[in-house]
């Protein structure tokens, strides 16, 4: 536990955890130090030109197959606002995004990935999930249990993640079950298509549970009288610095917070119980969400409201309210919920809000930059920039549309093998 | 004469517009001379008093839709041109159409007009709960919920103009499906049905345990077989009452001639008379042939030696009972006899082959539902030349077990590249899920190459349930079904701005 408390920021933590299978497949800080001298001495031999590149790409390739810079060209790219922007040209090397440029600027060569006839588009972010963790993230003993990670559930040999890949997902945060007022720590994890998976970040937002879920008969809470007056009690304490070191620091506003709520008025009363912290919690959130958009735009602009997946069969009203809170201002992001919902159902609920309304660029950041600005890796994944990680997926065609489907999947620049589904 | 209502239950109701007239002593007596103008004023009389008020849509004036870009789905996309509505029909449509006089218009400029979107598996309006007595005289109109007005207009909001609805009970044969359109009706009533007998469905129980499957198979089977054992029952009744006519006319003529005989000779070397009780056999049958001329018929191999003659022509002049008419069996003879399309909803790959077996032995006309597995098996289905209904494309990791274990989203694709005729619905799995059957669509058509999910949802399910000559694309004399999108269909942004059903405007945004 000492451990987890003193990782609260949201920087980078990789864990070398054998049990768990959470690592690398490459050792990630030797292939640095090799590719910085190769680098190193392509600076040194500046003047020389060729030998310099052919040293590079020798660096490079012994390493792993790709070379150390690649060029793909493509038709359209979703943008970090959302928006679709044609013809661009993403650079990328080790395993970062060097520049996006237009397309005109590179000629035929060698090296360059020609997708010009699809759309480039950030890998997906689902930022309510249980890839890995399915069924045993749930732990209903305590009611306020701020000590639990699901780092500790997560199966990052499960099949899902492969997966959650084929469809466009590259990170995903994975949160505890909603079966506590306070859950634990949620982990945000990228798959990397060899069979292990990364963590992005350790210590997650913490998990609070408003609604019918989080009251049980065993122990209280019993009701949402009950879950507030708990919930209220252990904040107040945490503002004087009582309590466990994860809730004093959400408490200080330090460590982000998410809420899952069920109902209209569970929505209500977190704005309520957690409007003195100054950093938002996020809000997920479903079929009510079109009653009480007006009342989270008004009350918190930042407040970020995750919403579906949608399913066919849900009441359409999930889709309007995503329409009417985008609208009204509010930061919206889908929820995949994966494994429990299709793995296209980040992609069919935005397309669906779209048709109810969501503006078409608002839906596309949904899925990617806003997305991964809510769960905390914003500065890494979600969007296609210079400094980003080299994470996105070569779609057939607009990304918001059904008819579209995934051609390819690059992690850090390294194109992800896809199998077929289901036929292993 | 003024046209009557365009209801469809009523305009197959027999007894509209000839009550009247035929129960008026009068009709028919009038003289020579004046029978039809009398005839005629008495149709009128009756037809005005059957037919509402004013039919309103005859006398409404032309409608006209410029500006559009038409996706018609019979011929290459016009981009921009008028589609013309007079009444419940297409009059005209084309690049160059001269709108008509008096016409109303409405300028679609930058918008696309497309036909109405089918949903071939659909649950819409099927709120009431699964009859388990439910059996193949079970109409699935019946349990339509025509008051279910939030799904209809979510569904026009969508596109969606017509849907079919199976009847669904417990596993096995569960009733004849319909065609419903989404147009109101009375009062705020929705729903004409356009086809209440459009296919016999089928449940072959796919999410279930092996042996419940094997129950259900062995079940439907079984009823098949029956029908046909009812089919040759009702075969032998008749060829029995052919017969026992047959020799009823003759025992007449016999008698006839006999009693002028009698009247000439009292006892007659013919060997005919009562009191010739005790015949050999071999007479018997020499007399018989030689009342009858012909060789013995079948009724007579029940005769023993042991009856007397006129005992026998007592016993054979008995009239054969008619075998009890089975409605159900006769459902399923229409069936067998190509009259009504046979759709199987099955899931898993053996539920799939027995469906192929199925129709292979009662030679039926078989339909696939839902088909999971087909990838599996898609060029047995090919070589059946069996087409198949998708329906459910997008299924969770959890949702994966039973009856979509396998489920691929290459489905679709599979089946393109083996030839099979495919389409997709939005799965029946609520009401809810019509309204998405596009969506539904193209998840499917993703992997397909040049898969048009609208071409699909359109003239594809049209040409399925065989009302391709009625819906599904836009040709002059065709229904005016259509919607108004605000941009490409396919494109998620574009809005639905107006639907019409023939020819009227349910839909507006």
């Amino acid at each position: 536990m000492k451990k987890a408390e003193s990782r609260m920021m949201n920087g980078e933590c990789q864990m070398m955890n054998d049990e768990r299978g959470m690592r690398n497949a490459h050792d990630p800080m030797s292939r640095l130090v090799f590719l910085h001298s190769a680098f190193s001495i392509l600076h040194s031999t500046f003047a020389l030109g060729a030998v310099g590149l052919l040293c590079a790409v020798a660096a490079g390739a012994s390493g792993q197959s790709a070379p150390s810079e690649s060029v793909i060209l493509a038709g359209r790219m979703v943008a970090p606002d959302g928006s679709l922007v044609d013809n661009v040209a993403v650079v990328v090397a080790d395993g970062k995004i060097k520049a996006v440029k237009s397309a005109d600027e590179f000629s035929e060569r060698d090296g360059i990935i020609d997708r010009r006839d699809a759309v480039l588009c950030p890998g997906l972010i689902d930022a309510y999930s249980v890839l890995g963790a399915y069924g045993q993230n749930i732990e209903t003993v305590n009611a306020i249990d701020p000590a639990a990670s699901v780092r500790d559930s997560i199966d990052a040999y499960h099949r899902n993640f492969r997966a959650a890949l084929r469809a466009g997902v590259t990170t995903a945060l994975i949160c505890p079950a909603p079966n506590n007022l306070v859950g634990g720590v949620g982990v945000v994890v990228r798959p990397d298509g060899t069979g292990s998976v990364e963590t992005l970040r350790d210590e997650g937002p913490l998990l609070f549970a408003l609604g019918s879920s989080a009251q049980a008969y065993s122990r209280e809470p019993t009701s949402r009288m009950g879950a507030l007056h708990l919930l209220r009690d252990a904040l107040e304490r945490a503002r004087d610095g009582e309590g466990h070191g994860r809730l004093v620091s959400f408490a200080k506003g330090e460590l982000s917070g998410m809420v899952i709520c069920e109902r209209a008025e569970d929505v209500s009363a977190a704005l309520r119980t957690f409007g003195g912290i100054q950093r938002t919690p996020m809000i997920v959130h479903t079929a009510e969400a079109a009653d009480v958009a007006e009342e989270i735009a008004d009350h918190n602009k930042d407040a970020v409201v995750l919403v579906g997946p949608y399913t066919f069969g849900m009441s359409p009203r999930v889709l309007s309210g995503a329409a009417v809170l985008s609208n009204a201002g509010v930061n919206v992001v889908f929820a995949g919920r994966l494994p429990a919902a299709p793995t296209e159902g980040i992609r069919l609920t935005a397309a669906l809000a779209v048709r109810y309304g969501m503006d078409a660029k608002a839906a596309r950041a949904a899925m990617t930059s806003a997305a991964a600005q809510a769960i905390g890796v914003g500065d890494r994944v979600g969007s296609i920039a210079p400094g980003m990680d080299a994470d996105f997926v070569v779609f057939s065609g607009d990304p918001l549309r059904m008819d579209s489907r995934v051609v390819e999947v690059y992690i850090k620049g390294v194109r992800v093998p896809m199998g077929m589904a289901n036929v292993e | 004469m003024v046209p009557m209502p365009d209801r469809a239950f009523v305009a197959s109701d027999p007894r509209v517009g000839r009550k009247e007239v035929a129960s008026d002593p009068r009709v028919g007596r009038t003289s020579a001379n004046q029978p039809t103008a009398g005839l005629l004023s008495l149709l009128l009389v009756g037809a005005c008093l059957t037919a509402p008020p004013v039919s309103a849509q005859f006398l409404q004036r032309p409608l006209v839709i410029k500006n559009a870009r038409i996706i018609r789905m019979n011929g290459p996309v016009i981009e921009n041109g008028s589609v013309v509505i007079k009444g419940r029909v297409i009059k005209a449509i084309g690049a160059d159409v001269k709108p008509p006089l008096l016409a109303r218009s409405v300028d679609a400029k930058g918008k696309t007009v497309t036909p109405g979107l089918i949903d071939a598996y659909s649950a819409l309006g099927m709120t009431s709960r699964r009859s388990r007595s439910a059996g193949p005289t079970s109409k699935a109109f019946d349990a339509f919920d025509r008051y279910a007005i939030d799904d209809f207009r979510d569904a026009l909001r969508n596109g969606v103009t017509t849907v079919y609805v199976a009847s669904r009970g417990a596993r096995g044969i569960t009733g004849v499906g319909a065609v419903v359109q989404l147009a109101r009706d009375v009062g705020e009533s929705a729903g004409v049905v356009i086809d209440d007998d459009a296919a016999l469905c089928v449940d072959l129980g796919s999410g279930d345990s092996p042996t419940a499957r094997l129950k259900t198979f062995r079940q439907v089977r079984k009823q098949f077989r029956e029908a046909l054992q009812y089919r040759r029952q009702w075969e032998d009744y008749e060829e029995d009452l052919k017969e026992y006519e047959k020799k009823l006319e003759e025992r007449a003529k016999e008698e006839a001639e006999d009693k002028k005989k009698g009247e000439d000779k009292k006892e007659g070397k013919d060997k005919k008379e009562p009191d010739d009780k005790e015949d050999k056999p071999e007479d018997k049958t020499t007399s018989l042939f030689q009342m009858f001329g012909g060789p013995p018929g079948k009724d007579n191999e029940k005769d023993g030696p042991k009856d007397e003659k006129k005992k026998d022509e007592e016993e054979e002049l008995k009239k054969p009972a008619e075998p009890k008419k089975d409605r159900k069996k006769e459902a399923l003879l229409r069936a067998i006899d190509h009259k009504l399309p046979v759709r199987i909803e099955a899931h898993r790959s053996a539920d799939i082959l027995n469906a192929l077996e199925l129709a292979e032995e009662f030679s039926l006309d078989l339909m696939l539902e839902g088909a999971t597995d087909a990838y599996l098996m898609a060029d047995a289905i090919a070589d059946a030349e069996v087409p198949v209904i998708l329906g459910r494309v997008l299924v969770s990791d959890l949702q994966r077990r039973n009856e979509f274990h396998r489920s691929v989203a290459t489905n679709a694709a599979a089946l393109e590249e083996a030839g099979v005729t495919w389409t997709v619905g939005s799965g029946a799995i609520d009401g809810a899920s019509s309204r998405f059957v596009l969506f539904n669509a193209q998840a499917a058509a993703a992997h397909v190459e040049g898969g048009d999910a609208l071409r699909r949802v359109t003239i594809g399910s049209a040409d399925l349930l065989g009302l391709s000559r009625k819906i599904g694309h836009l040709t002059p004399g065709m229904q005016a079904d259509l919607v108004i999108w605000s941009g490409d269909p396919s494109d998620p942004a574009s809005m639905v701005e107006r639907v019409y059903v023939a020819g009227k405007l349910v839909f507006q945004r």
